[in-house]
């Protein structure tokens, strides 16, 4: 009894061993596996094979280390072996009915042709029973038309050796063969008199599969031959160096970036970094970066560009934008790496716009710019290296214009920006990865019956598989990927009650404004205004614009010189004293913090210098106009010595200013885009405290309007930087919101028109706002952080 | 020489004091000359940070090119020191050339002074990822022979290299640059194998890819045409929306193949002429009643018989056919002679 609880508990012991070593086998197995997967995606097919290889040393029955291996021999031609393969998947799991044809597939391109048609019976009978669907039904058909290719090329030998098919015998004999050809043979009868002829032949021409990659073999010279040819010689030692320096120089490999030494006034994130390394290695240049909003897809998309400049691998360049993001792209091509873009502003554009888009080779333009009938031609014969497509969600219908430019420009490299891909339904994200690379998700009807649920459009079927074959075409990068855990932030609008000759004052320059615009309209749109913001700024900036305003303009109307002249004259009347200034010195005596104060003009600096300096209060100065060394200076300054810094807004992205913490915006930008980025100076990763942000605003000015809608309604302060610009962007509009504010507040006859105005925009945006939240959830339920680098 | 050594002899040879810090770095003063070439200071500092990492993108390491890219283009040395040796000429040839279509004979040897030039040339191989590398051919001046597998081991020899250059007459370098780098081309092909394969691999599977997808399109709408008391416009439109679908089908063909097309560029860096005494083998070969003499130079670094050049193709060849006219040829080339092409 004794000896037989002791075997037993022997027994059960080694099972435990058995199933613990069978487990690590398993589990090596599974290493090996995705180690094999992860080279076979990056096209590293002897490494891939290898580490299939080694899974199914390590574990016979690791049934999808067999398949692996056997797709790969498949692609590097090795059928015999990958039949082999699929002949031991069919020895643990006999039911693989695949298994089955692509064995009979493999022996036939192996030359095994009486072993396949056995193969392919095997398969047939296989699924006899079963109910077939879509695919099996396209196997079944293939496997019947590979039966009689091989039965014919037996017939055919045989015949050539004159002995009797072997074959021919057998399937007679197969009682499944005969309805399998007969059925193919329906197909195959000639279409009825009254049906069209169609030609499907092209899309099953086998030619161009086998041409291959063109190969060019260029010789470059140079003047090389010409300055060797000479008498003398010259030193071996320099001979080496040149050859030791040239050497250096070449190309690395994808993993070390050239890009980053070249970027300026960026802080780079690891993110960043890795997403463009995968774009160049895994994607191969082609890719939808979805990041969430604010976490720099331009950033990205930039260094991709740079990157690609600094190897010698694109020369033409187009970006499409929505028009009101296109100065911004420019601006930010060369601020931050040093970049120049042409946009359909240059003069050559307008004088002929043929001769632009295929003269420059890099160009920012508004999508509808592109799409306009007079261009649309001319851009989709150009040959472009590369096509950025900024908000790429405005391509999500197959039927727009939009779409059918990006589809129709022809490209080498494309990346399609979008934080939102996915506006409505499954659909739109089927276009663009379909516009990235057609077929990835088949047809239209094929992706709505594999992955969409029946009935409702946004909710993926089959989400696995989807994921699987995004992972391979997009990237988004989510906030707690990043985790950018930001202290909060608050923001204030302080509504100014101007003194009576300030308001007289902005009253004058907004009639006159408005006269002027009523008059000259769009054509003078920046003139116009340039001088309703440097009003709004102080009467010291206006004062400033009018007095350049008369100077170069001397065709002015005798009328509009002496209305500006009066102006002029009233703002000589103000004396240095300002409600705004007023309240700038009481918000900065209130604590000795430190505080970045944002001024747009140089008259209003100026001011502010005067007005600090005659109560004493030290302060530093950054603009745009200091040299490097300057510019250092006051940031020390300010960080070391004085509490306020006066700053414009150029020259300072990418210094670390995150021991301050208040700020206050002295003149307010039109663009809340820049508003944001005034904010994101101080409310970045490194800041530990809470920042606090104070809006200085006349009231009656149109900056107490802007601020209404945007600090009052959406909460701008409260949003994600980035957000806002995606929600302006909703509106719709071509135009940008700077002007949009700037044509309502020209356009309205009275102060009721002008508040009816701004409050239809207000609940625009507020609409705006809602679709965006709705699109962002939406967006967060179907991609989760399943596509982080 | 590593690139702190590389970036300290350059600066050195035009005037530069060059001094290493502890802290892994050089501080420089820079020659006025220099100064304003470069656009620096007078004096300046270089950090190598964490070995021989990503130098290359520096502004200095830059602005260096200028001062190399003038130098160095064409130097030449000598190697008096190899003392070539020839024992049982006859045999060598015996045991390495082969006359497919005629016969050699050994007329005699003496020992010569040979040039060499060893070109360099930068391979770019630029598809949708691009690839560079440095390709050495060597070509022998006299016989316009080449000889294989001698780089790495001439770069040992160049170490003991002469400035002290016999007296020899050379030939003009234009031709042997063009032979040089038409058999860079040849060799690039060989060294882009694996990439080539790999974008042929890419392309296929974007092709098939495009197969599928427009084939299925292509045939849904077929089936729509197919089916009964389909009315005439419908069918129209089936047909136009056909056509479209081919029209971009191939079109997008079209630009896969434009994505993955390869380019080879072949850019020369610099030559160097190499004279070394070499003993030279006097062979007559001979066709029919046709001879030719050619000289055969054993390689004093390889010690093995330098590769005669197939008419055809240039490509090296110690087996090879001759014509009747006595052009020789490559076993791949020969009828056919590139020259009569």
């Amino acid at each position: 009894m004794k000896e037989k609880k002791f075997l037993k508990k022997k027994k059960r012991e080694k099972k435990v061993r058995a199933d613990r070593s069978e487990r690590t086998k398993k589990w090596e197995a599974e290493d090996n596996y995705l180690w094999a997967r992860s080279e076979y995606s990056e096209g590293n097919l002897k490494t891939a094979r290898l580490y299939a290889q080694k899974a199914i040393n390590c574990y016979q029955k690791h049934l999808m280390s067999h398949h692996l291996l056997a797709q790969i021999c498949m692609d590097e031609d090795d059928f015999g072996r990958a039949a082999e393969l699929f002949r031991n998947i069919l020895k643990f799991r006999p039911g693989d009915v695949e298994s089955r044809f692509f064995t009979g597939y493999c022996l036939t391109r192996h030359g095994s042709y009486e072993e396949a048609i056995d193969a392919f019976h095997g398969f047939l009978e296989a699924i006899k029973e079963k109910r077939l669907d879509k695919r099996l039904r396209l196997l079944k058909k293939d496997a019947l038309n590979e039966i009689e290719k091989s039965t014919g090329i037996l017939k055919y030998r045989a015949d050539a050796e004159g002995s009797a098919p072997r074959v021919q015998r057998q399937i007679q004999k197969s009682p499944a063969t005969e309805p399998h050809r007969q059925e193919s043979l329906k197909k195959e009868v000639p279409l009825q008199e009254d049906h069209p002829s169609i030609d499907l032949s092209p899309f099953k021409d086998k030619s161009p599969l086998n041409r291959g990659v063109e190969v060019k073999l260029i010789s470059v010279d140079g003047d090389f031959t010409k300055r060797i040819n000479r008498e003398e010689y010259d030193p071996f030692e320099d001979y080496n160096l040149h050859l030791q320096y040239q050497r250096l120089r070449l190309v690395k490999e994808f993993d070390e970036l050239l890009c980053l030494e070249h970027l300026r006034n960026i802080d780079k994130y690891w993110y960043q970094i890795e997403t463009v390394s995968n774009v160049l290695k895994r994607f191969r240049g082609r890719v939808l970066l979805a990041d969430e909003v604010g976490l720099g897809k331009t950033i990205e998309a930039g260094m991709l560009l740079k990157e690609y400049i600094l190897r010698g691998m694109i020369k033409k360049t187009l970006i499409l934008t929505p028009p009101s993001l296109v100065s911004q792209w420019q601006e930010e091509m060369q601020s931050k790496f040093d970049l120049e873009f042409s946009t359909t502003d240059d003069i050559l554009y307008r004088e002929t716009p043929q001769d632009f888009w295929r003269r420059q080779d890099s160009v920012v333009a508004s999508i509808n710019t592109a799409k306009s009938r007079k261009n649309f031609e001319t851009i989709t014969s150009i040959d472009y290296d590369l096509v950025i497509v900024d908000e790429a969600h405005y391509l999500h219908n197959k039927r727009t214009l939009n779409y059918k430019l990006v589809n129709s420009i022809k490209k080498k490299f494309i990346f399609l920006l979008s934080a939102t891909p996915v506006q409505n339904n499954l659909i739109e994200l089927y276009n663009l990865i379909t516009l990235l690379r057609p077929g990835t998700l088949g047809t239209e009807m094929e992706f709505k019956k594999e992955y969409v649920k029946r009935g409702n459009l946004r909710a993926p079927n089959n989400p696995e598989k989807l994921r699987k074959l995004l992972r391979d075409v997009m990237v988004r990068n989510t906030r707690s990927l990043v985790d950018v855990r930001l202290p909060r932030r608050f923001a204030t609008t302080l509504y100014v009650e101007p003194l009576p000759i300030e308001k007289e004052v902005y009253r004058q320059a907004s009639s006159f404004i408005r006269d002027f615009y009523s008059e000259k309209g769009e054509r003078e749109q920046f003139t116009i205004t340039n001088l309703q913001m440097a009003a709004g700024s102080s009467p010291f900036a206006l004062g400033e614009s009018i007095r350049n305003l008369l100077e170069k303009r001397t065709n002015l109307r005798s009328d509009d010189r002496r209305r500006l002249s009066d102006i002029l004259s009233r703002i000589r009347e103000i004396d240095h004293d300002s409600s705004k200034g007023n309240q700038l010195t009481e918000l900065i005596g209130r604590n000795e913090d430190k505080k970045i104060v944002f001024i747009r003009y140089v008259k209003t600096l100026e001011y502010l210098s005067n007005l600090l300096r005659s109560i004493d209060y030290p302060f530093a100065v950054f603009s745009g106009s200091m040299t490097l060394r300057e510019k250092d200076r006051s940031i020390s300054a300010f960080r070391d010595d004085v509490p306020i810094l006066l700053s414009t807004e150029t020259g300072g992205e990418g210094r670390n200013l995150q021991f301050c913490n208040t700020l206050i915006n002295y003149d307010l930008p039109w663009n809340p885009m820049r508003l944001e980025q005034r904010i994101g100076r101080l409310h970045r990763i490194g800041q530990k405290r809470d920042v606090y942000v104070f809006n200085l605003c006349m009231s009656g000015s149109i900056e107490d309007y802007m601020m209404r809608i945007l600090d009052d309604k959406i909460n701008m302060f409260e949003l994600v930087i980035g957000e806002i610009d995606t929600i302006l962007g909703n509106l719709g509009s071509d135009k940008d919101f700077s002007n949009i504010v700037m044509d309502l507040w020209a356009g309205s006859k009275d102060d009721s028109e002008l508040k009816a105005n701004f409050d239809q925009l207000g609940e625009e945006i507020v609409a705006a706002r809602k679709t965006y939240e709705k699109t962002k959830e939406l967006d967060e339920i179907i991609f989760g952080e399943d596509y982080e680098v | 020489m590593d690139i702190q050594g590389l970036i300290t002899r350059i600066l050195e040879r035009r005037g530069c004091l060059v001094e290493a810090t502890v802290d892994n770095a050089v501080q420089i003063l820079f020659p006025k000359e220099l100064q304003e070439r470069l656009s620096v200071g007078e004096i300046g500092t270089f950090t190598f940070q964490g070995g021989d990492g990503n130098h290359y993108e520096n502004d200095l390491i830059d602005s260096l090119g200028s001062l190399v890219s003038s130098r160095g283009l064409f130097a030449a040395v000598s190697l008096p020191h190899l003392k070539p040796v020839i024992k049982n000429p006859e045999k060598i040839l015996e045991n390495n050339l082969i006359v497919q279509n005629g016969i050699f004979r050994f007329v005699g040897h003496e020992v010569k002074q040979l040039s060499y030039l060893l070109m360099n040339f930068r391979v770019s191989a630029v598809s949708d990822t691009k690839a560079e590398r440095i390709l050495t051919i060597a070509l022998n001046e006299q016989t316009d022979t080449v000889p294989l597998e001698i780089e790495e081991r001439l770069k040992g020899e160049l170490e003991n290299a002469s400035d002290n250059l016999p007296d020899q007459r050379t030939s003009d370098i234009a031709g042997s640059l063009e032979k040089g780098r038409e058999i860079a081309g040849r060799l690039a092909l060989l060294e882009y194998q694996d990439f080539l394969k790999s974008l042929n691999r890419r392309l296929n599977r974007d092709v098939k890819r495009l197969q599928e997808y427009y084939g299925t399109i292509a045939g849904e709408i077929e089936k729509t045409l197919k089916k009964k008391g389909v009315k005439k416009e419908d069918i129209d439109r089936g047909l136009s929306r056909l056509e479209a679908t081919k029209t971009e089908y191939h079109k997008k063909i079209g630009d896969a193949r434009d994505r993955y097309a390869l380019e080879i560029l072949i850019e020369p860096v610099n030559v160097l002429r190499v004279f070394m005494p070499a003993s030279v083998l006097r062979v007559d070969l001979q066709r029919r009643k046709n001879r030719m003499p050619v000289e055969i130079p054993l390689n004093p670094i390889t010690n093995r018989l330098e590769h005669l050049i197939c008419t055809g193709c240039h490509q090296p060849v110690l087996s090879f056919y001759l014509r009747d006219d006595m052009r020789l040829l490559c076993p791949s080339c020969y009828p056919d002679c590139g020259l009569c092409k």
